[in-house]
């Protein structure tokens, strides 16, 4: 049983090495132009499935309140981004 | 009444309230420097896209990596049942947060000729106090890991454990934030 969740949280490590090496060669890729909005997009969303994997599989936490107030943390700034960076395209 | 009465006990058995109430006051005070950040960067749109150029944006990647390595090894260490165990991934785990501090030190190395250019000296200021906050914290937790492997106690390295994790989730949105948008 112990060795299961040794499997599960080397998984979740290595899920979340990938996830963010794909974001960082998204960002180098455009490192001296301006992002597309998609690739911004995916970038963020990238940002909540990382943020997801610390809470649930490094965290652990048995309070679904704090899990859920944390995700919304994470969550809630990558909205905030993507509203920055969609403004200048949506008021010009 | 009751509510809380769950919610207190449901918090013990992930640190204890005044954990989550410094854990929240954290992230209340890094809410505020990126809203900050964010509010500036929509008032001088050129001169942050000209400062955002400047950034050691491969570094930051790298140490994204480091820093949820570290991550994995902490929650190791909070799982682990044996001291001898939970030592070695103490040990481990605050190296790698103090290669992050190594990393970043020479990030900023790179950084720090740009920032008495004209015109950039807002998006510098912005950009080292959120970073430096951060990484203020990223200095000191490992120190604290360090010296809890001295007498590794489970509850201890799942308080740190913890508090490292959400150094981590503050990283992960401040990379986005500080390097794309």
């Amino acid at each position: 049983m112990r060795k299961q969740a040794d499997h599960w949280l080397f998984g979740a490590a290595l899920w979340l090495l990938l996830l963010a090496i794909i974001a960082s060669l998204i960002i180098v890729q455009w490192r001296h132009s301006a992002l597309p909005v998609a690739a911004i997009a995916a970038v963020l969303g990238l940002t909540i499935l990382k943020g997801r994997i610390v809470i649930k599989h490094y965290m652990d936490l048995r309070n679904p309140t704090l899990t859920l107030a944390l995700t919304s943390w994470v969550g809630l700034f990558a909205l905030v981004a993507l509203a920055k960076a969609l403004a200048p395209v949506l008021f010009h | 009444m009751a509510a809380i009465d769950d919610m207190t006990s449901a918090d013990d058995a992930d640190g204890g309230l005044l954990l989550w109430l410094l854990v929240w006051s954290e992230l209340a005070v890094f809410s505020i420097l990126i809203c900050g950040f964010l509010f500036l960067s929509l008032q001088q749109p050129e001169a942050f896209e000209m400062g955002r150029r400047h950034l050691g944006t491969g570094l930051a990647s790298f140490n994204t990596l480091i820093l949820l390595t570290s991550g994995w090894l902490m929650a190791e260490a909070a799982r682990a049942d044996e001291d001898r165990k939970r030592r070695r991934w103490l040990v481990l785990a605050a190296l790698f947060g103090f290669v992050f501090v190594a990393v970043k030190l020479l990030e900023y190395a790179s950084e720090i000729p740009f920032s008495q250019e004209p015109g950039l000296q807002g998006f510098f200021e912005m950009y080292f106090l959120v970073t430096g906050f951060h990484l203020a914290h990223v200095a000191f937790l490992p120190v604290l890991m360090l010296l809890s492997a001295v007498r590794p106690k489970a509850e201890t390295a799942g308080a740190l454990a913890t508090f490292w994790h959400v150094v981590d989730l503050v990283w992960l949105v401040l990379f986005p934030v500080l390097y794309l948008v």
